[in-house]
């Protein structure tokens, strides 16, 4: 060690401090978030559905992410100035008050629901051929947001279940009835659940100002293993966020039917999925196109919802294989509803 | 393999223990220190062109590569600035110790590659 020291010591000592400003670009976060094309998880990595006889699909469904990066470094804003596939914006919103490790929470929260939006959603559809085809639902209200002013902040966890609270008339399990039964400026113990099945309890403040405790509630459905057949598995992925819906229920959907809904072909696609089956918008438009078309997808399925909205999924979508000389015919498929997407594949030739 | 471990005996008489632990030491912080900037930039870039994920993740392979090479390379240097008089067959010791941790590169990145890449990505 000290021979090398002595003899590099020279040279090191010098470039100590370009040495020290290259490690604070590349490690120092600024207040910009960055969207970045990614790339395409087959669904069959992300559930796995136990039919009675393992389904092969000739073909294959894929969701399509992008890397989103709340807090950006220096040295990624450099880089990402130079992409012209990035889109760069000055943190804003929620985002702003969320630590990195918050707005990853959220984003497997979003995932998770929507993953059990997707099954519910295709087994519906999967029931009216196949009668065998089993669900049951639990209803849950699921912590999904904070305000930075909330008295308690840290003990309140993300996509923890809400209980119930003690309000001025007596328990309160309803979430839509915790504002009726609370008084401004006052403090009332609430109950959540946590992923481990464990209960605790918090003491929030209804703030006088907002009126408000600063919590988020969303009320989500789970499919309840117990009454649903075929059963299904889950499989932990790093991939994040609601975009995927659409793409899962076909996926889930396909497994359940007869038949081969893929015909031989690689989709993808992207759009966030409803428990009635209708397509929702989602983000980052630019970057999952340029994602789908360097992995050569055959069909790409995207939201279209209102031809008059300058920022429809579709159109905007139009507007990037414009940009790059990308040819959407035949490739980019316009959504509104699930049944749509099937419909259409169930319309092309080949191989079933 | 009788020779190798003749060599290596050879290595330890002549440097001892803490000889030999020093030079590996020196050569990992001198060889890491030239690197960590080197992969935490592909790592940057590798984030925002994830489209170009096979790609990017060759760069980083190839620079592992290059890694090992250097950190043995300088582990040697440190050995014949110790002592320059030294009689060990270093070139042959070097080779083999490259040899063999590159090849356990190599299957750690095909591991990646064919395992890892399609089921985390």
């Amino acid at each position: 060690m000290n021979e090398l020291t002595n003899r590099y010591w020279p040279a090191v000592k010098y470039l100590l401090v370009p040495y020290l400003f290259l490690l604070f670009l590349l490690f120092y976060p600024i207040p910009y978030e960055i969207a970045a094309p990614g790339g395409l998880t087959e669904v069959d990595h992300l559930v796995e559905i136990q039919t009675v006889e393992q389904k092969v699909l000739s073909g294959s469904f894929s969701t399509t992410y992008v890397i989103s990066i709340p807090r950006m470094t220096f040295f990624q804003f450099i880089i990402g100035t130079f992409s012209p596939f990035t889109d760069i914006n000055k943190l804003q919103g929620p985002n702003l008050n969320y630590t990195n490790t918050e707005i990853i929470q959220i984003a497997y929260c979003d995932k998770a629901t929507s993953v059990h939006a997707a099954i519910i959603v295709a087994y519906q559809a999967a029931q009216i051929d196949n009668p065998s085809v089993q669900f049951g639902l639990d209803e849950r209200v699921l912590v999904f947001g904070k305000t930075a002013g909330m008295t308690n902040y840290d003990q309140v966890g993300l996509c923890d279940d809400f209980v119930s609270m003690q309000g001025d008339q007596g328990v309160v399990t309803n979430y839509l009835e915790v504002g009726a039964n609370t008084t401004s400026g006052q403090t009332y113990t609430f109950t959540f659940r946590n992923s481990s099945g464990n209960e605790y309890f918090v003491d929030i403040t209804k703030n006088a100002e907002t009126n408000r405790f600063g919590l988020t509630f969303n009320r989500v459905y789970f499919v309840n293993k117990n009454q649903t057949f075929p059963t299904f598995t889950e499989v932990p992925n790093l991939v994040g966020g609601p975009s995927g819906g659409l793409l899962q229920a076909m996926h889930i959907y396909a497994q359940l039917i007869e038949g081969d809904l893929t015909k031989g072909l690689k989709i993808a696609g992207t759009g966030t999925i409803s428990y009635n089956g209708s397509v929702g918008y989602i983000g980052g438009v630019k970057q999952k196109i340029i994602t789908a078309y360097y992995n050569n997808v055959d069909l790409f399925f995207i939201p279209f919802l209102d031809a008059n909205y300058i920022y429809d999924n579709y159109l905007e979508a139009l507007r990037v294989c414009e940009e790059f000389g990308i040819d959407p015919t035949g490739w980019l498929i316009p959504v509104a509803t699930f049944q749509q997407a099937i419909d259409y594949l169930e319309s092309l030739g080949g191989q079933s | 393999m009788r020779e190798y471990i003749q060599k290596i005996k050879r290595l330890k008489h002549e440097f001892g223990l803490v000889g030999i632990l020093s030079a590996l030491f020196g050569g990992f912080v001198f060889s890491t220190l030239l690197f960590l900037p080197i992969l935490l930039i592909l790592g940057s870039i590798t984030t925002l062109y994830m489209h170009i994920l096979g790609i990017m993740s060759s760069m980083i392979w190839l620079t592992f590569f290059l890694y090992v090479f250097v950190f043995f390379r300088l582990v040697k240097q440190a050995f014949l600035l110790k002592n320059p008089q030294s009689t060990v067959d270093y070139p042959y010791l070097f080779k083999v110790h490259v040899i063999i941790t590159e090849i356990i590169v190599f299957i750690l990145g095909v591991i990646y590659f064919v395992v890892l890449m399609p089921r985390i990505f």
